[in-house]
């Protein structure tokens, strides 16, 4: 009846838990379980692990509820969008007291190494209640631990990076000593990865903001990639040609995939590709701050480029493609603009690089097959990119660490490409209809990809010819006639928001300045303090939904992540949490309102030079 | 009996026991290892032979044997629900 409960849950709520584990045999479980479930003295039911001929209880012999309040006694009332990894189930108790104690928005992220005490358990121990919570996340090896990468990359964010938590049940760490110290590795990985990040968003934001707004000089006659959904043949393969060292053994092969399969080239990739001879139906570009050096290539303006709003306007400016096609976004002004064409333009997840970027847009496109060539994501050879002289790599520049590649040996690779392995790794099994084909021929392992040579991957998926050229060229252009007047006049409309915005900015921060001195002196005019809040609400609410939202968060990127950074570390005193917010409101504001005159100075700027695009 | 040895080694395995279950395994061994000796001064004051015998294996040595095991949740069951029990009918 206990199984039969777990079951029609897991079938509910967790499909694919339950898919999987409809496919493990029972038998597998008669012999050598080291995992029984045993009685407490209270009568509630715990688990005993044997391992190597020593007895493990999970939970207390007497009162395994009681063990489970006073060992999650830390973890009561967290603060808001905190998340809790747990490595270990055990009897479900503790993941129970998590969750009876922490408000609705907190997470808790379970990873259980061993698939013989989940299957012990759903058998033997109600644990539905748990298994029907949609805030807990469960992940077990063996059964869908892939999930736990994708997942702790989607929460694990800059507001509650100082508030998570994170847990080892007792006796996991005896017994499963190997998948906790994984569990950590993975968990410092993503770190890392926030770290890279906020870094990366905190240099680069004024740029990315002002590329963002001159990039608007490209939008007549560009197409949008939204367009692109489902017009390719389903059965038609892509190629993405990366620049890893491995790509010097294959490149030549491509010329066999020409005309059978999109080859997409990122823009690294780009000077060795048309070295070869091999000219890509289309380049990516996505990074604000990419190297020139990579397009100064005969031949590279007539290619057609898949750009991202932020990309490096210098890029654009240099090659002055005549197709563009822009699939990224996330400003609310390009959005309405691209709509006001009769078009959409969407925020694609590019996972960090512009190798992820392309397999992502291209799954955004309805691709099914995607081979991977050039895509080492190791120092193969000691060489970071095709065509380099070899001992390129200077390891001295880069965190370095060691992971499998795909001949099962150790291959040395930096520790941001880890980032992306496991992006790839975790894209690859979140959609199990789509075959991504690992045809480097070398270089780090991605788990849940088919590898294949490059040769056997063209023999295989580029059997039919297509005309792609003529696909892409079918799609109709934007922003044709009067576009360039359309967006000069939505710019001009920008400017003088950004102006109203300003004094509105200014009496924020009096108004934050003012509750803050009422409040630290015990002066409670309620009155005011309701016409305060109600007036700094309508501007946060301004600030978050208008068209200046994007582009103020990047021009004042270190301001944002200021702002998010420590959001949910409270005060215990309410008196005192007040006071730390208004002053934090006061200082956010004040960084933004000192953002506006050069925000404003580079739309001006664009405009002009719009204005002259029109008189050419 | 001395009352005040009772009442401080009672508050002391309670911290223990505290320490022990949040898995905190190192200090609150170290701990119960100061605190052994003062338990072992207490079982050799107790007058009632059965209440000593009780004492001596149903707490001491299973609690020796969770040191030993490094079995810090063992340790903490039999401090909350024999030990403190035993020193409370002692108090």
């Amino acid at each position: 009846m206990i199984y039969k409960k777990n079951l029609e849950v897991l079938e509910k709520f967790r499909p694919d838990i339950f898919d999987a584990i409809s496919k493990i045999q029972e038998s597998s479980y008669e012999t050598g379980n080291p995992v029984c479930i045993e009685q407490a003295k209270n009568g509630a039911k715990i688990v005993k692990y044997d391992k190597e001929g020593r007895e493990y209880y999970l939970n207390s012999r007497y009162n395994p509820a009681k063990e489970a309040e006073r060992f999650m006694e830390d973890m009561v009332d967290m603060p808001d969008e905190a998340v809790l990894t747990m490595v270990g189930l055990s009897n479900g108790d503790f993941v129970r007291e998590y969750l009876s104690k922490n408000k609705a928005k907190s997470i808790c992220i379970v990873y259980e190494p061993s698939v013989e005490i989940f299957m012990q358990v759903i058998q033997n121990i109600d644990i539905s209640d748990i298994l029907s919570d949609n805030k807990v996340v469960l992940t077990i090896k063996g059964i869908n631990e892939s999930l736990l990468n994708a997942c702790l990359s989607k929460v694990i964010q800059i507001h509650n990076r100082k508030t998570n938590r994170h847990i080892v049940l007792p006796k996991y760490e005896d017994i499963f000593a190997e998948d906790c110290s994984n569990m950590e590795r993975v968990l410092e990985e993503q770190y890392d990865r926030l770290k890279a990040e906020t870094v990366t968003v905190s240099e680069y934001g004024k740029k990315s903001c002002a590329n963002s707004i001159y990039n608007m000089r490209y939008l007549p006659g560009c197409r949008s990639g939204r367009d692109y959904v489902g017009r390719f043949p389903e059965d038609m393969p892509v190629i993405i040609v990366s620049a890893g060292p491995s790509l010097d053994k294959n490149i030549d092969l491509l010329k066999d995939a020409k005309n059978k399969a999109l080859i997409l080239a990122v823009d690294t990739a780009i000077p060795r590709v048309l070295q070869a001879g091999i000219t890509p139906d289309i380049v990516i570009s996505v990074d604000y701050n990419k190297s020139l050096k990579h397009f100064k290539v005969e031949g590279v303006k007539n290619l057609t480029f898949l750009a991202d709003m932020d990309m490096n306007t210098a890029v654009l400016d240099y090659v002055k493609p005549e197709n563009i096609i822009f699939d990224s976004s996330d400003s609310l002004l390009w959005d309405r603009l691209f709509r006001e064409q009769g078009s959409e333009i969407w925020m694609v997840d590019s996972g960090g690089s512009v190798s992820t970027a392309a397999i992502a847009h291209m799954i955004a496109w309805g691709f099914k097959k995607i081979i991977l060539v050039g895509q080492d994501l190791a120092l193969t050879g000691n060489r970071v990119h095709a065509g380099e002289n070899s001992n390129s790599a200077d390891n001295n520049k880069w965190a370095t660490t060691y992971v499998q590649g795909i001949d099962g040996q150790d291959i040395l690779t930096r520790k941001d490409y880890c980032i992306y392995i496991r992006w790839i790794e975790d894209v690859a099994y979140k959609y199990p209809d789509i075959s991504i084909i690992d045809a480097t021929e070398g270089g780090a392992l991605k788990k849940n990809t088919i590898i294949m040579t490059l040769g056997e991957a063209i023999d295989t998926y580029c059997a039919q010819e297509y005309n792609i050229s003529e696909i892409i060229n079918s799609v109709p252009r934007l922003f044709e006639g009067d576009g360039r007047r359309t967006i000069i006049n939505a710019l001009n409309k920008l400017k003088s928001d950004f102006r109203n915005l300003k004094k509105q900015l200014n009496n924020g921060i009096s108004d934050c300045r003012m509750a803050s001195l009422m409040m630290t002196r015990g002066e409670y005019n309620i009155r005011e303090l309701k016409r305060i809040n109600a007036s700094i609400g309508k501007l946060d609410t301004t600030i978050m939904e208008s068209e200046m939202q994007n582009y103020l968060a990047k021009y004042v990127s270190k301001a944002d992540i200021e702002l998010a950074d420590d959001m949910y570390v409270e005060e215990n005193d309410e008196i005192k949490e007040a006071i730390r917010m208004y002053d934090k409101s006061e200082r956010y504001y004040s960084k933004l309102s000192e953002a506006i005159p050069g925000i404003v100075n580079i739309l001006d700027d664009c405009i002009n030079k719009l204005e002259e695009d029109m008189n050419v | 009996m001395d009352k005040e040895l009772l009442s401080i080694t009672k508050e002391k395995l309670m911290e223990i026991a505290d320490t022990l279950y949040k898995n905190k395994v190192n200090p609150g061994m170290a701990e119960m290892n100061r605190v052994i000796s003062d338990l072992a001064v207490i079982a050799s004051g107790i007058t009632d032979e059965g209440l000593q015998q009780r004492l001596i294996n149903d707490a001491l040595s299973p609690a020796l044997e969770a040191m030993e095991n490094k079995d810090a949740s063992m340790l903490a069951d039999i401090i909350t629900y024999e030990l403190i029990e035993i020193l409370d009918s002692l108090m």
